[in-house]
């Protein structure tokens, strides 16, 4: 299988990842911070250097500002839940993936959404500072969209934030390990991360690093520690860590930071971004395809492509892909807001996001297949 | 020389003051106990006097909840 749905999860692991999820399973299989004995001590050291790790990453504060979650939803979910009252006002992206939609819509507060333009980052933060309000509390936007590949003009949202006494959110599922994150540079007081895509670690592992005090949880329970109490501790990063931790997952984050460090992010960068450029050449040249952003190369894009042939619907058109051994993603990918702004709405696109091991050949082999016009013809017969 | 316990608030606390100590030349290990008034607690422990110890890990951001004699 030829797999290119990189922006869901990276399938394909290093083998450093693999080995540190191995290793974790045979030699720190004890509950970090919670016992005494040697083997739990151990297994809190090699958590605790996967936190210095993490923040050294992100340029955190410390160590102790990386919170272990389950996937980067549950880390938007302690955000906007923890922050938001009655009365504050958010300020979301118009490409926002249901992870920040659904808890927005839940808290029951009020937002609105700027366009992101696909074109013009100034355009982008004009609508950005047009949105604010005087009860703009906070500030959630997705580093790059999970449909669009758009990447956010970051920095520049984040000076407005800290000028204005926002808070800020990046939603960082789709350019962690792909674009150079510093929160401090960024002004950014949250990152949420989802580190089984670029960072290449396993499912079930999600990072939050709060630079700016969280201090409604969203779950409570044990955490090792002041357990006579029937509240939770108050620091961090125990306070939001209820609970037995994903050590393997924890461990091949670990591994999966020192890949992207050791590869370098540029040149993976890079590599994704001529995977995609080649993609998005030859599908600009076939009417029979349909495209909805400007060459990814020209502007600023994470390396993910939507694309739809003209008369099959998404999801048929991914399958046809599955069938023939391209794994792709069709359908609305939980955003349906970055649907609305293309006119996708409701059929979607299919969705091709590379990796740091696809290669060029996979990229050929996906070209020749999507402008194969014999199957197309067949496909397009077979749904009239 | 008298070994004393420095209780930190969590786990977390208690790597990172021990880290920062041994960065400084100071000898010092992590150990679960049971701090008697909240239930289970970390420290760090360290050998003959505290003064200087109790100093880096005040600079560094990390609150002491008490100092123990260790049996």
């Amino acid at each position: 299988m030829i797999y290119f749905d990189n922006a869901a999860t990276t399938a394909v692991k290093p083998p450093n990842v693999v080995k540190a999820v191995n290793t974790a399973l045979k030699q720190l299989s004890a509950n970090p911070g919670r016992s005494g004995h040697t083997l739990s001590v151990k297994t809190a050291e090699a958590v605790y250097s996967v936190r210095e790790r993490v923040a050294d990453f992100f340029g955190a504060t410390g160590p102790e500002r990386v919170i272990f979650t389950l996937n980067c939803t549950h880390s938007l979910n302690c955000v906007i839940k923890g922050i938001l009252r009655p009365g504050d006002h958010t300020v979301v992206s118009s490409l926002e993936h249901n992870a920040v939609m659904r808890p927005l819509k839940k808290t029951g507060t009020s937002f609105d959404a700027f366009e992101v333009s696909l074109y013009d980052d100034a355009q982008t933060l004009t609508a950005f500072e047009r949105a604010l309000k005087p009860n703009t509390r906070l500030c959630v936007c997705t580093g790059a969209s999970n449909v669009l590949g758009k990447i956010l003009p970051l920095k520049e949202i984040g000076k407005i934030c800290r000028r204005r006494g926002i808070l800020f959110c990046v939603d960082a599922a789709q350019i962690a390990g792909v674009e150079p994150i510093k929160l401090k540079e960024m002004n950014i007081d949250y990152l949420c991360v989802a580190p089984h895509k670029g960072l290449y670690a396993p499912t079930g592992t999600g990072l939050l690093i709060c630079e700016a005090p969280l201090n409604n949880t969203l779950i409570e329970g044990g955490t090792g520690t002041n357990s006579i109490e029937w509240t939770q501790p108050l620091s961090l990063p125990e306070r939001h860590e209820s609970g037995t931790l994903n050590v393997p997952g924890i461990m091949g984050v670990g591994a999966g930071i020192a890949f992207v460090k050791s590869t370098g992010i540029e040149k993976i960068r890079r590599h994704e971004m001529k995977i995609i450029g080649k993609i998005y050449a030859a599908f600009e040249k076939n009417p029979q395809i349909e495209l909805y952003t400007p060459s990814p190369e020209k502007y600023s894009y994470a390396p993910v492509l939507s694309f739809n042939f003209k008369g099959i619907d998404s999801l048929t058109a991914a399958e046809y892909l599955s069938e023939n051994g391209i794994a792709v993603r069709g359908g609305l990918h939980c955003a349906p807001t970055a649907h609305r702004q293309i006119g996708t709405l409701p059929v979607g696109t299919v969705r091709i996001s590379a990796g740091a091991f696809n290669t060029e050949a996979e990229a050929d082999s996906l070209i020749r297949l999507t402008l194969n016009e014999k199957n197309i013809k067949k496909l397009k017969k077979s749904i009239e | 020389m008298q070994s004393y316990l420095i209780l930190t608030e969590t786990v977390t606390y208690a790597i990172k003051g021990r880290d920062l100590l041994r960065k400084r030349g100071i000898r010092a290990k992590v150990e679960k106990m049971n701090s008697g008034k909240s239930g289970c607690s970390y420290a760090v422990a360290v050998n003959g006097n505290t003064d200087e110890a109790l100093k880096i890990l005040k600079n560094n951001g990390i609150r002491v909840l008490g100092v123990k004699e260790k049996q």
